[in-house]
């Protein structure tokens, strides 16, 4: 798993590639600290290369979500492949993000 | 070597029938003997006794007939002339009617007499000079008349000599009764001659005269040698004295017997003399000057005193039997002889073909070991593995068998099959080693029964002039899922164990090997599941017969398998060892008509399925690869591989999490597949807790209120189309259930 992040203004690109699982979970909390500091933002988080994405994830989502929720930013997941999709579909995360 | 002992065997009992057939011969070739030998005396003694009374009626006839013509001339010539008796004959004249006839008379009685008798050669009649006297004999009066072969002569033997002291007339006179004498040389014709001498008695008993006859001896002795009653059987006549009045040899005439020595004559003297001297017939056997044995029988003429006696030697009376004892004897060495020989060349022959079996009894051991090690050990099969327990067992019925069995595992799959050529011993097992080799090259190559099966089909076809076959099942077990693809070539069906059930496999219906050539092989697919087993075997097994013919049947074999399995013979060769002891119970006593073959297969589950973790999160990791292979064994589609991914992470994570308070604590995965569903165990000795039943989240709720826990089991719930959850010897089993399909 890794997680590019490029800041851009009031957007911050961040791009996923690889297994978001429980094992990688930590390092992602770690990772996706830049996106927690910067949640006034509009996180933008290119899924395109997200191959995996268990509930360990979706939880560090959901933290990410609810920090842009209180800092006043927002996040919006793009390109996920459709299991990915699926995934967000079915936990009813789909409400929760923007998807494009 | 069993061979070898064999023809020693025969060898014995062979010697032993000619031991016992020579005795028997021999035994029943002496009693036939003996009993011709009886017969043979028997007959002889009849037959010497026949000739020996033929000769002695004669002369007796003869004797008598001149003794009752004296006594016709004498009482019808000179009076009243009384014959007392036959034995003591003497005749006595009435002097007052003596009729004293004229000499001139006297000579025409006298040549008249010979002429009626023609047995006689002499007649002579004396008169005492008181009773006749005429002027020439003054002193008595002789009258004699001698006929030598129709030569007549008369003489007066008053005028030559003192006739009163020759025999003929001194003899009658002195023993007062008529009188046979011994034969002697009559000196005037020179013949051998018997004298019969009459005594002429008045009735004072004063002596008036003596008639004498003589009688030619000759006439006996050409009767006695025109009898022979065997060959080289001579007929003697004796006298009172023993000396010979007839024998073959003419100079012996007249000459004693011990003079001619020709026997032992002690002996004869102690057996035979005294017989004779009594008058009394018999026989006896004595021994000759040259060593021979001689029967000596003997009878006697009372009239004369003479004993006739025929000698015979043994040899010529026995000769038939000893030509036939020589014969015999002959014949029976020659028959050893024959039979020796024909037994020594049957020998070596034997032996020859005993040595070249033998020899061939080798080679086929030899062949047979080579097979033997052609076959995998089912020893200890593949002790490396805890899901695969097999095993073979092949029993041939000859030396060397047409079964086959064989497996070996290739790419984590077992390649097995088990197989039996058509006809038995040598020419079964060359073609099996041909299509032994076949399955092994093909199997490396291919790892579709079907196509594997056809392969060797095609090569089998090819140049197969004898039309042999070979009925097959082959089966390709693949060990990571307990996929079975196999085959069945006209083999019988084998038997699967699933659970508790036994039931025979669904199998197509293709031709046996080398039969068709372009046969379109059809091959079928099973799952194994974890204790499943497949037992195969050949007709060998349900055919095999007892001493009554029955068989042993496949439902023996069912019920024996069911037996073998219940009776916890958890391992293939535990199996196997109890179908063997089934199968020769059944079989008791009786020769094993095909061969046994068996082949069984004990499938434990994937081994390569199963993951064993501790509660630790970066153990998570580990789940993947295993779940790599899991689809790839499974022919699991890419599409489905995501969903199961997340559903068994999130499962583990969740026991991970949550089962244990402590640290390093195990936890096992192991996938199956039952039928569609591909089922994950997931298997904790932790805190019990139902997934099932946990609270599902609220998904309305907006981002602020959202639990963050939770999803993992819901996202389990969602994917999986069964989720079980069971308590079980203190763990948790959470079974997955997904389709794969």
């Amino acid at each position: 798993m890794t997680l590019l992040i490029t800041p851009a203004g009031d957007t911050i690109n961040a791009v996923i590639s690889g297994r978001l699982d429980t094992a990688n979970s930590q390092l992602f909390a770690v990772e996706m600290q830049p996106l927690m500091d910067g949640a006034d933002k509009h996180i933008v988080l290119d899924c395109s290369k997200l191959e995996f994405v268990s509930s360990s994830g979706l939880r560090l989502l959901l933290t990410l979500r609810k920090q842009t929720i209180a800092m006043g930013g927002d996040v919006t997941i793009k390109n996920a492949i459709p299991e990915v999709m699926q995934v967000f579909t079915i936990t009813g995360f789909f409400s929760l993000f923007k998807f494009e | 070597m069993n061979k070898i002992l064999g023809i020693r065997n025969l060898i014995n009992i062979s010697l032993a029938v000619m031991l016992i057939g020579g005795i028997v011969f021999a035994s029943g070739f002496g009693i036939c003997l003996y009993l011709a030998q009886q017969e043979v005396s028997r007959e002889a003694d009849m037959k010497i006794e026949t000739n020996i009374d033929y000769i002695q009626s004669y002369v007796d006839g003869q004797l008598q007939r001149v003794e009752d013509a004296a006594y016709t001339l004498l009482s019808t010539r000179f009076g009243n002339a009384v014959r007392e008796n036959d034995s003591t004959a003497r005749v006595v004249i009435d002097y007052d009617t003596f009729k004293r006839p004229s000499p001139q008379e006297i000579f025409m009685m006298l040549n008249k007499f010979l002429d009626v008798n023609p047995q006689a050669c002499g007649i002579a009649v004396g008169l005492e000079s008181e009773v006749y006297s005429t002027p020439d004999q003054p002193n008595g009066f002789a009258a004699y008349v001698t006929n030598v072969g129709g030569q007549k002569e008369q003489l007066s033997l008053g005028a030559i000599h003192n006739f009163r002291e020759k025999a003929w007339y001194r003899n009658a006179k002195v023993a007062g009764k008529a009188m046979w004498s011994n034969p002697f040389r009559e000196t005037s014709h020179g013949k051998v001659v018997t004298c019969y001498s009459i005594p002429l008695l008045d009735n004072n008993n004063n002596l008036l005269g003596v008639l004498a006859i003589d009688i030619d001896t000759e006439a006996f002795r050409n009767k006695c040698n025109a009898v022979s009653p065997f060959p080289n059987s001579v007929v003697t006549m004796t006298d009172r004295n023993f000396r010979f009045v007839a024998h073959p040899d003419t100079s012996l005439l007249l000459m004693n017997v011990e003079q001619v020595a020709r026997y032992d004559t002690s002996d004869f003297n102690d057996s035979v003399k005294g017989m004779m001297l009594a008058h009394k017939s018999g026989h006896h056997t004595m021994r000759n000057s040259q060593g021979d044995d001689i029967l000596f029988y003997f009878t006697s003429i009372k009239r004369s005193g003479w004993t006739i006696a025929i000698e015979c030697p043994e040899a010529s009376v026995f000769g038939n039997i000893d030509r036939m004892r020589r014969d015999t004897i002959f014949i029976a060495l020659v028959s050893i002889l024959i039979m020796i020989v024909c037994f020594v060349w049957l020998f070596r022959r034997l032996q020859g073909v005993a040595l070249s079996k033998a020899g061939m009894e080798r080679e086929l051991e030899i062949a047979s070991g080579i097979q033997r090690g052609m076959l995998p050990d089912s020893s200890t099969p593949f002790p490396q593995r805890d899901d695969l327990d097999v095993c073979g067992y092949i029993n041939p019925a000859k030396s060397v068998g047409g079964d086959l069995y064989d497996y070996f595992i290739r790419d984590n799959r077992l390649y097995f099959c088990i197989g039996d050529v058509s006809g038995k011993g040598v020419p079964a097992s060359l073609f099996m080693a041909v299509v032994h080799t076949l399955f092994r090259n093909l199997s490396l190559h291919d790892d579709n029964p079907a196509s594997i099966m056809s392969s060797m089909n095609e090569a089998l076809c090819r140049g197969n002039k004898h039309n042999m076959f070979c009925t097959m099942y082959m089966g390709v077990l693949n060990l990571s899922t307990g996929n079975l693809l196999y085959c069945n070539a006209g083999h019988c069906a084998p038997i699967l164990r699933h659970g508790e059930n036994l039931a025979t496999l669904d199998v197509s219906i293709n031709i046996a090997l080398g039969v068709i050539e372009g046969f379109p092989y059809k091959g079928q697919e099973i799952n194994l599941s974890t204790g499943d087993a497949v037992f195969l075997y050949t007709d060998g097994v349900t055919e095999a017969e007892n001493e009554t013919k029955e068989l042993y049947g496949d439902k023996q074999v069912i019920s024996a398998l069911r037996y073998a399995f219940m009776k916890a013979h958890q391992t293939a060769s535990g199996v196997i060892d109890a179908m063997v002891n089934s199968i020769s119970r059944h079989v008791g006593e009786a020769v094993q008509s095909d061969d046994i073959t068996m082949l069984m297969i004990s499938y434990s589950g994937p081994s390569n399925h199963a993951l064993r973790i501790v509660n630790d999160v970066n153990e998570v990791t580990k789940l993947t690869p295993w779940l790599e292979t899991v689809i790839a064994d499974y022919k699991i589609p890419q599409d489905k591989a995501f969903n199961l991914n997340l559903a068994i992470e999130e499962a583990v994570v969740n026991v991970i999490s949550y089962a244990y308070d402590n640290k390093e604590q195990p936890i096992n995965i192991a996938a199956t597949r039952e039928g569609k569903d591909l089922v994950v165990t997931i298997t904790d000795n932790g805190k019990a807790f139902d997934p099932t039943k946990a609270e599902r989240p609220n998904l309305n709720l907006p981002v602020e209120e959202r639990p963050i826990g939770g999803l993992g089991i819901m996202l389990v719930n969602k994917i999986a189309s069964k989720v079980e959850y069971r308590r079980e010897n203190e763990s948790n089993k959470l079974s997955l259930y997904f389709n794969i399909k």
